[in-house]
């Protein structure tokens, strides 16, 4: 395994609340998981601002884990794994009150650790049916938004320009 | 209540509620992701209100903070202002705020990742007394259904598999205009 082509992360909580930040919040043009090219022991966390004292819920220190091959997968392949992830993520956040919730989902932060490689799959399940891959999208596209701010909170009219900046950019067939 | 026949929750999806039993509620709009709990409490159905930090979704204030503080100064921006009762009067519309003080912390997934379906102290939903008194809800991504009682949707599950509202926090009121 290629050190340089691979992502890691610890999953503490401050891993995930670095990534929630990364997925509500603090998408300043960084990502909070970064590769590890530079780094390879171990990636740099990104300062957790989302839950505030509620990241201080311990629930203990794993050892690192490698959660993807980013560079030596094939597109076929992601989309697989895309597939898989998506259908989890919807499977076990149906029933979700929050989206603060739902992106929280181990299932959705992995699949934005994949990077905006992952855009046009997010992009084709919007268009099949609307779904919360809003911040997901925003955070892969580096915290660009094609929503009208007066259109914030309309899916139909979210999706619709989300599919109109995928179709524009090449990212949506 | 709406008129009949009545429709209720997929078994699956009601035993999320402990104490939702038939005779308590019923379903009255089908599910949609268009808008949730709090936008149906405000009164919108045509937009998803989340005080989500990165500003997606719509939220009237300029704080964004999931927690039960910021859901109360958005209602009072709305003209809500909060009140102790929940028993219906002729002169006022009320709302209420649930929120869970356990959450669901020992949900670890296989990954280890914490699976924070419900964080400890988060608002976990909004509900809408209507002129009869009976509540308006709008269960998450689910259906919307009119309850007879704010205790119909109480209930803590700590094993990250169910849905869970905690309890009512809050009640506001606003004068019926």
């Amino acid at each position: 395994m290629d050190e340089q082509n691979v992502i890691r992360f610890v999953p503490t909580i401050s891993a995930i609340a670095a990534m929630s930040a990364l997925a509500l919040g603090d998408v300043s043009g960084n990502t909070a998981i970064q590769n590890t090219a530079q780094e390879p022991a171990q990636s740099t966390i990104a300062t957790p601002i989302f839950f505030g004292e509620q990241s201080a819920i311990a629930v203990g220190s794993e050892p690192t884990i490698t959660i993807a091959e980013c560079n030596t997968e094939t597109d076929q392949e992601l989309e697989m794994n895309f597939n898989r992830l998506s259908k989890k993520w919807k499977a076990e956040t149906s029933g979700y009150y929050s989206v603060a919730s739902m992106v929280m989902h181990p299932a959705y932060l992995e699949i934005i650790s994949h990077g905006e490689k992952m855009i046009p799959f997010i992009l084709k399940d919007l268009q099949q049916k609307p779904s919360h891959w809003f911040i997901a999208l925003k955070t892969l596209a580096k915290n660009y938004s094609p929503v009208k701010p007066e259109d914030a909170g309309n899916i139909k009219k979210m999706t619709e320009a989300w599919l109109a900046w995928g179709r524009a950019n090449g990212k949506l067939s | 209540m709406a008129s009949s026949p009545k429709r209720y929750l997929p078994q699956e999806r009601e035993e999320n509620f402990p104490c939702l039993t038939k005779n308590l509620y019923e379903v009255t709009r089908d599910e949609t992701i268009d808008y949730n709990c709090i936008a149906l409490a405000a009164g919108d159905r045509t937009r998803r209100w989340e005080p989500d930090p990165s500003g997606v979704y719509y939220w009237p204030i300029s704080k964004r903070e999931y927690t039960v503080e910021c859901f109360v100064e958005m209602f009072e921006s709305l003209g809500y202002q909060k009140c102790k009762c929940s028993l219906k009067k002729r002169l006022f519309e009320k709302v209420a705020l649930y929120y869970d003080p356990v959450g669901c912390v020992e949900a670890v997934d296989n990954f280890g990742l914490w699976h924070p379906e419900v964080l400890p102290n988060f608002p976990t939903h909004a509900t809408k007394q209507l002129l009869n008194g009976i509540w308006n809800s709008k269960l998450g991504d689910w259906e919307e259904i009119e309850h007879r009682t704010l205790r119909c949707l109480n209930g803590t599950d700590i094993t990250g598999k169910r849905s869970s509202y905690g309890k009512p926090v809050q009640i506001l009121k606003r004068a019926l205009s």
